[in-house]
């Protein structure tokens, strides 16, 4: 057989007279996998949409097949390149795995070898099987729920907002934030404590490493941080580790992915409604406006309301050093906002844009999530409102 | 005009809201194999270390060796650690200083002063001057 077997690093990982037993287990493997799931509906996950009808031929199979896994627990095990699989009995060793897998309230069906493959990421160039697949799956359920919930309660947000609320909830740092609140401690994996550790012991630590940048026949070339001085000659090139917070949002996307394979749908919204959305952001906030009551103008026009106009509401100190006045912005006789201020056009400007606030965080009283009537049928969908968009000036 | 949106930082957890993590993630004790204050926490070790932490299946428990006073320490989810030396306790007594570690958020200590800590406004408002009725507004 002319397979070469690649290991992680390029090189290969096993001599010639070893390539012949890997080939023909795995040759089994594929075999077993087809005998068993034959019906595509049995398995979670399926390669993109391309199902292979007929038995591969081994001497033309490729390493990297689109077979499909053998059972829900074989996660990305069609892409393992060389990579070995992470043993259960092995990994519960590790106390503060353990310690882990408790404290996140996870289930008996949550096996310990997930979150263990949940805490390697890809740059950190192990020997096992790393999350980069379970990471991806996490993060498209994370997003989508938390975007569900955002344009679901708050049909009016504008875009912009929309996208600060969604990188506030699920960005980088706020995951980073999550992982280290349940505990995970990281390890780079060329420390020199972290060398004279085993295998086991590395385990419950978040490993990581260097970025590839590019990948040659048998080199990598990293991803280097260049520091010039004011001249533009290079004074210093170091080879730059993933970013902390980037494999820390890769070790939480994925305790999301596998608590979508191994518990459900229900069980992964949950979680996400737990741990993720419980934090708390202040949507007013992120408001800025430019030219408020110009933009209430249009949108008065638009909404055919009478068009606003401000008027004093009470006021105190005029001519004195600090002067209060409040003032309410009216369509006819309705106020649509009022605010405070140290001059009247203060108050006008917080006035109107009181009253945009009001009208973009407009929250319906029976708040309908789409994702509510999933898996069951007697749920009739209501949909939601949703709004013609932001004010065009 | 476009709205543009201010980037005011993450989500501010709210530990307890949704689930509830342990700050408490690690306890390590320390014992001397020689000391005579040590003996307390050797009995310790042997005899209920097992049940605590069955326990509290959440903390992480690091048994360690070094000459001098035993000690437990522990690791919370902001950073911070406590230590407390148990020397010349007796088990029981440890027992009482690990479960005030487990329960500890690691936050320093602070005194409180108000029976409710909220990052909420208040839901009735603050009472403002200005938007008094007429015939009520103080005046100078």
């Amino acid at each position: 057989m002319s397979l070469r077997i690649v290991g992680a690093t390029g090189r290969r990982c096993c001599s010639q007279a070893e390539s012949g037993v890997r080939l023909l287990s795995l040759q089994n493997a594929v075999q077993q996998a087809f005998r068993i799931n034959n019906h595509m509906s049995s398995c979670n996950l399926h390669y993109g949409n391309r199902f292979m009808t007929s038995m591969p031929d081994p001497a033309t199979w490729k390493f990297r097949s689109k077979a499909l896994p053998a059972t829900v627990s074989d996660l990305g095990s069609i892409r393992l390149q060389g990579k070995r699989e992470l043993v259960e009995e092995i990994v519960r060793q590790n106390p503060a795995l353990v310690a882990l897998h408790a404290r996140l309230n996870l289930p008996e069906s949550f096996p310990f070898k997930t979150l263990a493959r949940a805490l390697i990421c890809r740059t950190a160039n192990s020997d096992y099987v790393d999350n980069r697949e379970l990471a991806e799956l996490g993060s498209r359920y994370l997003e989508y729920y938390v975007a569900e919930w955002m344009v679901c309660t708050y049909p009016r947000l504008p875009m912009e907002v929309i996208g600060e609320i969604l990188w506030a909830y699920t960005g980088p740092n706020a995951l980073a934030s999550v992982g280290g609140s349940w505990g995970v401690e990281a390890l780079r994996g060329y420390g020199k404590d972290e060398a004279n550790m085993s295998m086991v012991d590395k385990m419950g630590f978040l490993k990581f490493g260097r970025v590839v940048k590019k990948k040659a026949a048998n080199l990598k070339e990293y991803r280097e941080d260049v520091k010039l001085n004011s001249d533009g000659k290079v004074i210093s090139l170091k080879e730059s580790a993933q970013f902390y917070n980037d494999a820390m949002s890769d070790f939480v996307r994925s305790v999301i992915g596998g608590i979508h394979v191994h518990e459900g749908r229900d069980a992964c919204k949950l979680f996400i409604e737990e741990h993720i959305m419980s934090r708390y952001v202040n949507i007013s906030r992120l408001f800025r406006f430019v030219q408020p009551t110009r933009e209430l103008s249009r949108l008065c026009w638009r909404e055919n309301l009478q068009p606003p106009v401000s008027r004093m509401i009470s006021e105190t100190g005029r001519q004195s050093r600090s002067p209060v006045y409040i003032v309410g912005v009216y369509s006819g006789s309705n106020l649509l906002g009022s605010g405070e201020g140290a001059s009247i056009k203060e108050a006008e400007t917080r006035a109107a844009i009181n009253a945009l606030k009001s009208w973009y965080l407009y929250s319906p009283s029976k708040v309908m999530f789409p994702s509510n009537t999933e898996g069951d049928p007697s749920r009739k969908f209501v949909p939601s409102h949703i709004d013609q968009g932001q004010v065009i000036v | 005009m476009p709205i543009n949106a201010v980037r005011r930082g993450i989500a501010e957890a709210r530990n307890g809201v949704g689930a509830f993590v342990l700050p408490c993630k690690r306890l390590t004790f320390r014992y001397c194999n020689w000391g005579a204050s040590s003996v307390g926490m050797r009995e310790y070790l042997h005899e209920h270390l097992k049940a605590f932490s069955d326990k509290n299946k959440c903390i992480e428990m690091v048994v360690t060796k070094k000459r001098g006073q035993p000690v437990i320490i522990g690791d919370y989810m902001n950073g911070r650690q406590k230590v407390i030396c148990v020397g010349n306790m007796r088990p029981h007594e440890i027992d009482e200083k690990a479960k005030l570690l487990s329960d500890a958020s690691g936050n320093k200590l602070k005194k409180v002063t108000q029976p409710v800590q909220s990052i909420n406004e208040s839901p009735r408002g603050i009472w403002s001057p200005f938007h008094e009725l007429e015939q009520f507004r103080h005046r100078i």
